[in-house]
């Protein structure tokens, strides 16, 4: 099956602004993959490559095995759905209406509207002006377009910034569903955390260069950050404790019932060994470094590369 | 349903709920109303039809108007979408940028057509049946209400090039009003101010239509005052219509090419436009 997304040495330029570098990879069919970066780092020019909005200065992008300089034909176009950062659409229109218009440019049937509509649950607003719209519903407008002619490949640029909790909830767990139907999704957000138990891989961009690029898991090893075991301990056997783990983990007081072991995650195992002698602890919750902790590894290493080459 | 007539459908529909759009077209309207009205109050000391002398008020009327709602209409086409980031989005479509471009000016047209129409062929209606000896000015007035909408045609098609050039909304806005006021009011000033000066006379009287070609306010002008004869007496254009004529076919090809450039250009900017 070929790869829906593939970039092979891809630079683009701005004059002399380079705002990505060399990059690489390959997104596999049903894969999940999200793009981490500060702003700026170049994850709204990769998503402008891959749909062909923009051609890169070097290298080539393709897109299920094509070049993007052909994505202008109709058929590549169609199977795929994209959702841009802060889209505010008109707001004279309602929303039946502008997901007809969309319908009709993409070629997808009218009668596929109220369906998208009543997926992303907005089918009581649908002859509402989209001007009355909460952002939520705005944003869950957005996807209903993106929906349209069920693509193969969505790409979400911050799809999620602005939106209560609660609405995040739900527009993840929409993705969520086309994702375990089977289809490519490329995602950037801010909120990292959101999205970790759904992604399959994480790229990590900083000014236009691929930093880091794997799965959670990966990344969790190759970062090497410590885990943390939070134990409740009653502060009379603490001492006990800190000398029962002395020279492996780091103990640090987090309450009057709880403290945490820090420790690096190649001595976990002999730290949790070590514990299942000393009978005072119990309540044992492994915290594993987060996406948002691995994120910021990876920018804090490639800020002091930067530095160093300075 | 082809992807131009799907964004010229779009247009329409916003158009029409633009409350903008919904103002001047009332206030076109109004005016047009009361000129109808007033104006054919001297109709019978002067023995010029009624509607004869509409043509002309109306055209005057139209040439400050119908500019400003066709601008009003179309500066926001492209450099909104821009801004509001719909415009990535729409990109992303199986649509070509100059698709965008044509869809968005044909919805503009047609918004501006179905105005005019409407508005100045209801005057005509009442004018025409309300008073005796039209006539002969049928012909006038239906031709005033054709270039009328080539008028319009032409300022949203500048619009829309204005729109494609500019990269920000509130810029765009600037440029658009810029132009009217230089192609309904400063050019004409500046062409009579060149042509006092010109004691001399090195300015032959026969380069002074070809110059009025430079500003499509001023052929539509030239068109409806001196391309009929009982309208022309009554404009008092008799003397310049006489001895300078440009026929009126080629007054309106001009008008076609100043929208055939305008739109070409606005195509060929957006389409080099970096996103």
């Amino acid at each position: 099956m070929t790869a829906p997304v593939t970039l092979a040495r891809v630079t683009k330029r701005f004059g002399a602004l380079v705002a990505l570098r060399e990059i690489d990879f390959r997104v596999e069919p049903g894969e999940f993959m999200a793009f981490a970066g500060h702003n700026g780092a170049g994850k709204t020019t990769l998503f402008k490559l891959i749909l062909g909005l923009t051609f890169p200065t070097e290298g080539t992008v393709e897109v299920f095995g094509k070049s993007t300089a052909g994505l202008g034909s109709a058929t590549q176009r169609r199977s795929i759905g994209f959702l841009p950062e802060n889209v505010v659409f008109s707001g004279n229109m309602t929303g039946l209406e502008l997901l007809r218009f969309y319908a009709r440019l993409k070629n997808v049937e009218a009668s596929q509207c109220s369906k998208m509509l009543d997926r992303v649950d907005l089918s009581e607003a649908a002859n509402r002006r989209v001007k009355t719209y909460s952002k939520g519903m705005r944003q869950r407008l957005g996807l209903a377009q993106m929906f349209l002619g069920e693509p193969s490949l969505l790409i979400l640029d911050e799809p999620t910034t602005g939106l209560d909790p609660e609405s995040r909830r739900q527009f993840r767990e929409l993705i969520d569903e086309r994702r375990r139907a089977g289809v490519t999704v490329l995602l950037s957000s801010h909120a990292l955390s959101e999205f970790e138990e759904i992604v399959d891989r994480i790229a990590i961009l900083r000014a236009g260069s691929l930093v880091a690029c794997g799965t959670l898991d990966g990344l969790r090893a190759s970062s090497a950050l410590p885990v943390t075991l939070r134990i409740a301990v009653p502060s009379e056997d603490r001492e006990t404790l800190r000398k029962a783990v002395a020279g492996l983990a780091d103990m640090t007081e987090v309450n009057g019932s709880k403290v945490d072991l820090v420790c690096p995650p190649n001595r976990q195992p002999e730290l949790v060994r070590r514990l299942k002698d000393s009978a005072s602890s119990e309540g044992q919750e492994i915290r594993l470094p987060r996406l948002e902790d691995i994120y910021l590894h990876y920018q804090a290493g490639a800020r002091q590369t930067e530095e160093a080459k300075r | 349903m082809n992807p131009v007539l799907t964004i010229a459908a779009r247009e329409i529909r916003e158009g029409v709920r633009n409350k903008w759009v919904q103002g001047a077209t009332l206030v076109l309207f109004a005016i047009a109303l009361s000129l109808a009205l007033l104006g054919s109050t001297p109709a019978g000391t002067v023995k010029a039809s009624a509607l004869a002398v509409i043509v002309v008020s109306l055209s005057s009327l139209s040439i400050f108007l119908l500019p400003l709602i066709a601008l009003i209409l179309s500066y926001d086409g492209i450099a909104g979408e821009a801004e509001r980031g719909t415009l990535l989005l729409l990109l992303s479509y199986p649509v070509a940028r100059w698709q965008i471009i044509f869809g968005k000016f044909l919805g503009h047209t047609a918004i501006l057509a179905i105005a005019t129409i409407i508005g100045y062929g209801g005057v005509g209606f009442v004018v025409g049946f309300t008073s005796e000896g039209t006539g002969d000015a049928w012909m006038p007035f239906l031709a005033m209400i054709g270039s009328s909408v080539l008028l319009g045609a032409v300022f949203a098609a500048i619009g829309t090039l204005v729109s494609a050039f500019a990269r920000e909304r509130a810029i765009a806005a600037g440029l658009a009003l810029g132009l009217w006021l230089f192609f309904v009011i400063v050019f004409d000033m500046v062409l009579l101010g060149i042509l006092a000066g010109d004691s001399n006379q090195r300015i032959g009287p026969g380069v002074v239509p070809y110059l009025l070609m430079l500003n499509p306010a001023d052929i539509y002008r030239y068109f409806n005052l001196t391309g009929f004869e009982n309208v022309r007496t009554f404009a008092g254009m008799a003397g310049l219509g006489g001895s300078i004529e440009i026929a009126p076919g080629l007054l309106i090809g001009a008008l076609f090419a100043w929208i055939a450039v305008p739109l070409t250009l606005a195509a060929t900017v957006f389409r080099r436009r970096v996103l």
